[in-house]
């Protein structure tokens, strides 16, 4: 034995310190979670689930958007004219419309064009064929200025008082209907998103709650030896946050198999509309949304948990 | 002064008091050993100190500092900058005997080129050297005992508290640890040994409290000691 004790005091880092605790921290972290990554299937399984619910949600909403614009009348107002006006008065009606401040374009369709464009667009078309006379008028789809869609009531009626007018119909009503229900949509699966976010926080915290009273000896010797409470909290926060990761790339995984299995179901709703439809992923940046949510909560968890437990756990 | 108790007592809350109205005083760089039969109340002083545990009453100074002033937030700062050797050895057992010595280091900051160079020399100097990849339950109990010892002196504390740190070891291995001990108090290290080990005590002729029931019975100087052994 060498008894030529090194009595000099080693000087610390402490940014380094910091930054190899960090390091250290989320290594340790993977590993926890690799070394049993099956025993871990129940947590990530419900983290991945409370992740994938919410995604599936907001992904449908996008698709529903994406489609409903397609659908969209191609303009801010249309106007009916009177049955019999030819399509003439429409252009005249267009050409006084188009100086106006309202007004950023405008449309005319025969009311022969009309015709064709219902025939395309229905299932009516044997129906119409039928028919002695074009039941259609002409019309003219206005698209409003900014300025349009603040008095849209007033000019609306403006031009409902013109003679050669029959009915301005506001292509935007059905939409604010949509938009309305969309967002209602939007709101409960926020709410559904924040209840399910509770339940990975509860998850992850009771994951984490049995992880220190298993490193319990541990951390009582890491404070013993003047661990700060970050230190110690560390690597259970790192834990959380790999959970998390994880989760999410389940999440993403199983939102890729969702996507598969209901894209025959939705071409087919799209035939019946004649359109095609392909789902759209959620991206690249949707996907790192997606984990960075998971990481978010994971941390969050782990954090309510160690901070509540690790104060408990004191050396006597 | 290093370390000063004023009439400090500690009472648990089962109502046993293990220390009463006990008053001393330490230099800095002083080695001294505490002594007294089971129960007399060794450990609890040096809990004391470790902020382990507080007093009941009177109040504990070290390093002029008042140690009822060291809050939560202050306490891991405090520990760090003392070197702590446990009768149950309190290794970390998932990890070897280098990682459980570079510990304290760690914990202050100390980067990993110093540490790499200091752990083997540590592990060296309590007859380790070469166990660095061994981990805890492959060493016997005075190994473990030695490894405890070289974790709580490699980083060079300012106080050094040490329970039945020979508890386990062979008088010859004992001695050789308490050489290093006393190298380390040369090095301006304060150095406290709770030890009821009465040949290996009166062998190094250090200053030496007796408590006995949980009050201090008497304070041995080197001198005494000396004018003892004639």
């Amino acid at each position: 034995m060498a008894l030529a004790a090194e009595h000099t005091r080693p000087q610390g880092d402490k940014r380094r310190a910091w930054m190899r605790a960090h390091a250290e921290g989320m290594r340790a972290g993977l590993q926890r979670l690799l070394r049993d990554p099956f025993g871990q299937l129940l947590t990530l399984g419900v983290i991945a689930v409370a992740l994938v619910l919410p995604a599936l949600g907001f992904l449908a909403l996008d698709q529903i958007d994406r489609a409903t614009v397609a659908w969209r009348p191609s303009g801010d107002l249309t106007v009916f004219l009177a049955a019999g006006e030819p399509v003439e008065r429409a252009i005249e009606l267009a050409d006084a419309l188009n100086g106006k401040p309202e007004v950023a374009e405008t449309e005319v369709r025969s009311a022969d064009d009309a015709l064709a464009e219902l025939r395309a667009m229905s299932d009516f078309a044997e129906a119409l064929g039928a028919l002695d006379a074009n039941p259609m008028p002409a019309l003219v789809i206005v698209r409003l200025t900014a300025a349009g869609v603040a008095r849209l009531d007033d000019f609306k009626g403006e031009l409902a008082a013109r003679n050669e007018v029959d009915w301005v119909q506001v292509d935007r009503r059905w939409l604010e209907r949509l938009e309305a229900l969309l967002e209602l949509a939007r709101r409960a699966i926020l709410l559904g998103a924040a209840i399910l976010a509770v339940a990975v926080l509860l998850v992850v915290g009771n994951t984490i709650r049995l992880e220190i009273s298993i490193k319990r000896e541990e951390i009582l010797i890491l404070k013993l030896l003047g661990a700060s409470d970050g230190h110690v909290r560390r690597p259970f926060l790192y834990i959380g946050v790999w959970y998390g990761i994880v989760g999410g790339l389940l999440a993403l995984a199983l939102v890729c198999v969702g996507l598969l299995v209901v894209q025959p179901a939705v071409d087919r709703l799209a035939l019946s509309y004649g359109a095609g439809i392909t789902l759209q992923g959620l991206g690249t940046r949707g996907m790192a949304v997606l984990v960075g949510y998971g990481a978010v909560l994971g941390w969050l968890g782990a954090w309510l948990a160690s901070a509540r437990h690790l104060r408990e756990a004191e050396p006597r | 002064m290093s370390i000063r108790f004023e009439l400090v007592s500690k009472r648990y809350a089962e109502g046993r008091e293990a220390l009463t109205d006990i008053s001393f005083e330490i230099g800095y760089g002083e080695m001294v050993y505490v002594t007294g039969h089971s129960g007399a109340g060794k450990s609890t002083l040096l809990k004391l100190l470790a902020l382990i545990e507080r007093p009941s009453d009177g109040f504990i100074e070290v390093f002029s500092k008042r140690l009822a002033d060291v809050g939560r937030r202050a306490l891991p700062a405090y520990r760090r900058r003392l070197g702590l050797v446990f009768q149950d050895h309190r290794l970390l057992l998932d990890r070897n005997a280098f990682d459980n010595v570079a510990l304290p280091m760690r914990l202050n900051g100390v980067v990993e080129a110093e540490i790499a160079r200091r752990v083997p020399a540590a592990l060296d100097q309590v007859g380790l050297g070469g166990r660095e990849s061994a981990l805890p339950r492959e060493l016997s109990t005075g190994e473990q005992q030695r490894l405890g010892i070289a974790r709580a002196m490699v980083g060079v504390p300012d106080l050094l508290l040490a329970d039945e740190p020979t508890g386990n070891l062979d008088p010859k291995l004992a001695a050789e640890i308490m050489a290093l001990m006393i190298s380390l108090k040369e090095q301006g290290t304060t150095v406290i040994i709770a030890s009821h080990d009465l040949p290996l005590i009166q062998r190094m002729r250090k200053r030496t409290l007796v408590l006995d029931g949980g009050r201090l019975i008497d304070d041995f100087r080197p001198e005494d000691w000396y004018g003892a052994g004639g």
